[in-house]
């Protein structure tokens, strides 16, 4: 085994002692068939949530160190007063998530509790961890569609 | 409104050379590339809609975007050249997009397409702005 492979495998041991946070993350994957899509009329649309595992981890990037820790800032204030969610980044296992994913027009992210309330993101930016030429982590950017 | 929205979108599709990728710009959040230009195409926005109770007016952008500047020019006299031939095209409902309908009338255009450049250091983009007018139904 390479030691690239070896530290991913490392780095998915860790995620699994980490996570899963609060909410859970999914891969969701849409896609459209039949009718004209072109238009924006499709007739069937199909949803498809796989849970992510390992589960990555993530944090609010607005998160701020103070004294003791850190404060976590689960929303920024714009230049109105409004308030606004704030961006997240993400720590996935490059097991969980290749970069042939991350590539796909259709893929975009969604954080579920346990009450089913869900949250959909949609990828900012990305970047890879590489050793060796072999990817064994992944940081992606994501900024949720509630955002305006 | 949509009738005129698809029937634009459907008469560029149907009558552009297939070499010219066309892309509807559209905000969908299951779609996040929908709301994104497209490079090396003929990207179709529709913006503020009138309403009118004779004629309402739905704004259209038509940005052409393309890594050779050439390219993005040849494709604005294509696009002109197809707009130019009847000034207007037949409003059709795409409820079921199989199978449109004609529910009367036509989206109409006037007879100048002015298109404007926009400075990117990154692909040659042309910018132009019209209205399609129609009677809603």
């Amino acid at each position: 085994m390479s030691r690239a492979t070896a530290i991913k495998n490392r780095v998915d041991t860790v995620l699994r002692k980490f996570t899963p946070l609060e909410r859970t993350v999914y891969k969701r994957i849409t896609t459209r068939s039949g009718g004209n899509d072109f238009i924006g009329r499709p007739s069937n649309v199909t949803v498809s949530d796989t849970l992510f595992d390992p589960q990555p981890f993530y944090e609010q990037i607005g998160r701020r160190p103070v004294s003791g820790g850190r404060d976590k800032v689960e929303t920024l204030s714009t230049g109105t007063g409004q308030l606004t969610t704030d961006d997240y980044a993400f720590t996935f296992s490059a097991s969980a998530l290749t970069m042939a994913d991350i590539k796909g027009a259709a893929i975009q992210l969604v954080l579920k509790d346990s009450s089913g309330n869900a949250e959909v993101l949609n990828i900012m930016d990305y970047d890879p961890i590489a050793m060796n030429s072999i990817v064994i982590a992944l940081t992606v950017y994501a900024r949720s569609t509630n955002r305006p | 409104m949509r009738q005129a929205r698809d029937s634009f979108l459907m008469f560029l599709k149907d009558n552009l050379d297939s070499s010219i990728a066309l892309h509807a710009v559209r905000f969908d959040v299951n779609n996040p590339n929908a709301a994104l230009l497209q490079n090396n195409a003929v990207n179709i926005t529709f913006t503020d809609p009138v309403y009118h109770n004779k004629v309402a007016d739905q704004p259209v952008h038509i940005d052409i975007c393309h890594e050779d500047e050439l390219t993005a020019l040849s494709w604005s006299r294509t696009v002109w050249d197809l707009m130019s031939i009847r000034m207007y095209t037949e409003l059709k409902d795409y409820t079921s997009p199989s199978s449109p309908t004609q529910p009367g009338g036509a989206i109409f255009w006037k007879d100048t397409i002015r298109f404007r450049s926009v400075d990117s250091p990154f692909y040659s983009h042309l910018h132009a702005r019209l209205s399609l007018y129609h009677t809603l139904h």
